[in-house]
């Protein structure tokens, strides 16, 4: 049997699964400082 | 009412110019003290967790004896167990912090009961998965509903469900508390996690580690608990750096976030 498939699959998911989490880290990071200029920008506006 | 005010004054100058502000227990419960913090500690979190890892892994696949039984694919459980181990701790400390939320009305500690939840999702499902595929060439399937498989999987759905349900809220307060409850009553389930193996006759293998000892080899130890150091470095990094993300979006209309969302 060969035990190499199963030991790839499970470590590289977690691979994937990792930068997959570290992604969206940055994203929701990005996603709050648009939030917090967008409304800068619009208290300026007014 | 006069006459205590040179002392009242003399405490508050006292309380301004203390040389250790940090040495304040409640100092870092605000979340503008607490964001700098957090964003100075998660980058060395990180950093342990990658050298903790990259000796876990030359320890357990470089170092360690293949098993007698079970041949190479043992080698899954210097990812399998860290993770398992984690989804159950870090399900713990986020009702912990949900209990904190609810009593106290803690608004830092609702943040990282938020904070903690997906991270411990992806332990849990990590878990799940490194051990359909341990499962496969040791049982000869990839899944049973085994009492450990099937409370393992119930975890990963209260981790969904606390996720879910915070989110559900245009209050996020109200989210926080709703969540918190859930987390809280969902503790029970980790006992039965732990203790499934005992309580059941179950495919799962009982415990290789216990307080009293192990039965495992030295280097196949020392791997996995490295693994596992370098599994909760990783979790509280993310933590971090996920809170600081939590503060910014609901404290952003205060002159703080205001001032620092620029260079945070």
């Amino acid at each position: 049997m060969n035990h190499g498939y199963y030991l790839a699959m499970a470590y590289a998911a977690a691979a994937i699964a990792l930068v997959a989490e570290l992604v969206a880290l940055r994203r929701a990071r990005a996603r709050a400082l648009a939030l917090i200029e967008g409304e800068r920008e619009l208290e300026a506006q007014d | 009412m006069n006459a205590d005010k040179p002392q009242m004054n003399a405490v508050k100058a006292k309380a301004t110019t203390s040389p250790l502000p940090s040495m304040n227990f409640f100092h870092y419960s605000s979340p503008s003290t607490f964001f700098g913090l957090a964003g100075r500690l998660a980058p060395w979190f990180f950093a342990l967790a990658a050298l903790l890892a990259v000796a876990g892994l030359y320890v357990g696949f470089g170092l360690a004896p293949t098993d007698a039984t079970q041949g190479e694919v043992y080698r899954v459980i210097y990812l399998h167990v860290p993770a398992a181990w984690m989804s159950m701790l870090l399900y713990f400390v986020m009702a912990c912090y949900g209990a904190v939320a609810i009593t106290f009305n803690s608004r830092l500690s609702a943040m990282m009961a938020r904070a903690i939840a997906p991270t411990g999702a992806w332990f849990t499902f990590v878990a799940l998965w490194s051990g359909a595929f341990w499962g496969r060439p040791t049982w000869g399937t990839y899944w049973v509903w085994d009492a450990r498989l099937t409370s393992e999987l119930v975890l990963l759905f209260l981790y969904f469900g606390f996720i879910a349900l915070a989110n559900a809220f245009d209050d996020p307060r109200r989210g926080d508390k709703a969540a918190s409850l859930l987390a809280i009553v969902g503790i029970v389930n980790l006992p039965i996690i732990y203790f499934s193996v005992h309580w059941w006759n179950t495919l799962h293998q009982g415990s290789s580690v216990k307080l009293t000892g192990t039965s495992m080899h030295v280097l196949m130890l020392t791997g996995m608990l490295l693994m596992t150091f370098a599994c909760w470095m990783y979790a509280i990094g993310a933590t971090l750096t996920r809170v600081r993300t939590i503060i910014l979006e609901r404290e952003r209309r205060t002159r703080w976030v205001r001032s620092i969302a620029g260079v945070a």
